[in-house]
């Protein structure tokens, strides 16, 4: 498991136990993310307080799983992108595309 | 090395290559080596945004080579001088293509004059729209064209594919050369430090 979940007050939050976010690990962060939403988890924030970079090809995967959680009625946000990262969702307007959380929120509409 | 008025002043350029093994496992390492070597070239707090997009380009060009060069070895190169950061990576792999592409003008490098100028859609969604124009015979540089988000929902076409948009929009001029004497294939990345 790549990820580690923590039932939170309206969503679950899917921690990234990784360092490196890279093309290596993106189908099985895909694949770990689709069966949560399998299995109701349809509200998810992914908390990348552990990870040093991102690729793009995980940014594909991320972006696959929101599709796939959109179409289940669900969401899923970002949250904990150190400033690299962070730069690298406003440039790309990925921050529009995630609701993006600098930490875990109380509650996630 | 003098920094006046966020203008880099070298003597002469800086220059380093970095030999790549195309193994993921060995990207993290080489990350941190080229950004140190970045960081001591370009020590000012001033430049700690042009470093951190150089390194998502170092990140990119890496995912690339490992993702569709086939080529065992890929160099890596960084260039610091006339106020500018250049990072290249260079395989004599696969020549540059695109997986479902058939149209006109044809992606066969070397380019026929006639197709000089034209444009080739790499890809598209509802917010962006790559493309690479043919510059000349032996290459093609890449153009992002955006496009405003509204409300972002299910029936919201979104490609899942960044690896060239993302060093498109770091970048201030990206290309791609392939050299018909050597069989090379270098991408280029040349960020302006100011």
């Amino acid at each position: 498991m790549m990820i580690e979940t923590h039932q939170r007050s309206n969503y679950t939050e899917a921690k990234l136990l990784i360092k490196e976010a890279n093309l290596d690990v993106a189908e099985q962060f895909k694949s770990e993310i689709q069966h949560l939403v399998d299995r109701g988890h349809t509200h998810i924030i992914v908390n990348f307080e552990n990870v040093a970079y991102v690729d793009s090809s995980f940014l594909g995967a991320l972006v696959s799983v929101l599709k796939y959680c959109m179409s289940k009625k669900g969401d899923i946000a970002v949250a904990g992108l150190n400033k690299d990262i962070s730069n690298l969702f406003n440039l790309i307007r990925m921050n529009k595309v995630f609701k993006v959380f600098n930490s875990l929120p109380d509650a996630f509409a | 090395m003098l920094l006046h008025k966020n203008t880099l002043i070298v003597s002469e350029d800086i220059r380093k290559e970095f030999l790549f093994n195309n193994q993921t496992a060995s990207m993290g390492s080489l990350l941190n080596e080229m950004t140190a070597f970045l960081k001591i070239h370009l020590p000012s707090e001033a430049y700690d945004d042009k470093i951190s997009s150089c390194k998502q380009i170092i990140i990119e060009l890496l995912t690339n080579a490992v993702k569709h060069s086939e080529a065992e070895n890929t160099t890596v190169s960084v260039a610091i001088g006339n106020n500018r950061i250049e990072i290249s990576k260079s395989d004599t792999g696969r020549k540059f293509y695109l997986a479902h592409y058939s149209g006109i003008p044809p992606l066969n490098l070397p380019f026929r004059k006639e197709y000089v100028g034209g444009r080739i859609k790499i890809y598209e969604d509802d917010i962006s729209h790559l493309y690479s124009i043919i510059h000349n015979e032996n290459r093609i540089v890449f153009e992002l064209l955006e496009y405003p988000i509204e409300d972002v929902n299910v029936e919201t076409n979104l490609l899942e594919h960044y690896g060239l948009l993302i060093l498109t929009k770091l970048s201030n001029e990206f290309f791609y050369t392939f050299d018909p004497v050597t069989g090379s294939n270098i991408f280029t990345t040349v960020v302006h430090l100011s």
